[in-house]
């Protein structure tokens, strides 16, 4: 009876690329952006490249940086990390999804074996995520640049 | 944010800031470019690897940024592994960033050999088909693959081969492309 059904076509809708912002504090400051000032040129550039890959590319799921939504505690806040190799060192990236296309990334890290470091970065990622939901902390647009 | 002069007057100053730079770009885009082609072939990491004679988890780490130091024979097997060419070029670097810039995974979509007009058959892509591209007119329609099976090498005569120097019967032998006595070298 397969040849009667009825498809319903569904208008697609056109992919507007991701937009990426950084938590911030109500005092303005922003942790992710120091976090990046720490790094090397290499991981910063990395981050770049991988930013404005990701920008592109529709399904998360096809983010080669992407790994995981995290567990446990940070589960509850829909916490997921993305993360690339740079210089002997695993980097990882918090960050949340928030409306249609958007991406606030909340802490940075590296880790080696099961360490992080910092080592509270992902206690820092759940603090952060709730700040955004009580209102407490706020976002800032992340300039990925087209000319670097 | 950087500041972008002082990243150009760095790169234009040390050597290893031009390395890291190139690095951070190849190691973003190969990966890309490998999971994209994958995911456009509809193929697991497991196939790709079964294809590439390579193991799953060494797809995996491919696919993933910094995680494996290329080399040229990896990327060779990949390619032809996926049924694309590969082209390693040494470029200015704003023709890097150009194509840093202008790459979405999502729209990468080299054609695989079997639809490639334009290598199967130069003559037809070139002029034979009006106003639209060979590998348009041809892909999906099924052209390129009766083409394909059309094809046949062309036969080549059999040419009298001689070398005074063998033993007699030889030459006879190797005209007719057989071996006049298996074991003897």
């Amino acid at each position: 009876m397969t040849h009667n059904k009825k498809v319903i076509e569904f208008p697609q809708s056109k992919f507007t690329s991701w937009a990426f912002e950084d938590f911030v504090y109500p005092n303005r400051t922003n942790p992710v952006e120091s976090w990046c000032e720490q790094q090397t040129d290499e991981v910063q550039e990395i981050l770049n490249s991988a930013l404005k890959d990701m920008a592109k590319t529709e399904s998360h799921l096809n983010w080669t940086t992407w790994r995981r939504f995290l567990r446990g505690e940070a589960r509850k806040h829909r916490i997921w990390e993305m993360g690339f190799y740079a210089e002997g060192r695993q980097y990882r990236i918090f960050g949340v999804f928030a409306g249609s296309k958007v991406v606030i990334l909340l802490a940075g890290c590296y880790h080696k074996g099961k360490v992080y470091e910092p080592h509270d970065a992902i206690e820092t990622a759940i603090k952060r995520a709730k700040a955004l939901k009580e209102g407490t902390g706020t976002t800032n647009a992340r300039q990925i640049s087209s000319d670097l | 944010m950087r500041d972008r002069s002082a990243l150009i007057s760095k790169l234009l100053r040390e050597r290893k800031s031009r390395e890291s730079y190139i690095r951070s770009k190849l190691n973003v885009l190969l990966p890309s470019q490998i999971r994209g082609l994958r995911l456009r072939r509809e193929m697991k990491q497991e196939e790709l690897g079964n294809e590439a004679e390579m193991k799953q988890s060494r797809i995996s780490a491919m696919e993933r940024p910094g995680e494996v130091s290329f080399n040229i024979e990896t990327l060779i097997r990949l390619a032809a592994a996926l049924r694309v060419g590969l082209r390693v070029e040494f470029v200015p670097f704003s023709d890097m960033l150009t194509w840093e810039n202008g790459f979405s995974q999502d729209s990468f979509s080299p054609t695989p050999i079997e639809n490639d007009a334009d290598f199967i058959q130069p003559e037809v892509a070139r002029g034979k088909v009006d106003n639209i591209s060979a590998n348009t007119a041809l892909r999906g329609s099924g052209a390129i693959t009766e083409r394909i099976e059309e094809f046949r090498p062309p036969r080549i005569p059999p040419t009298q081969f001689h070398d005074p120097m063998l033993p007699e019967g030889w030459n006879e032998a190797i005209s007719r492309n057989a071996r006049p006595c298996a074991g003897i070298r």
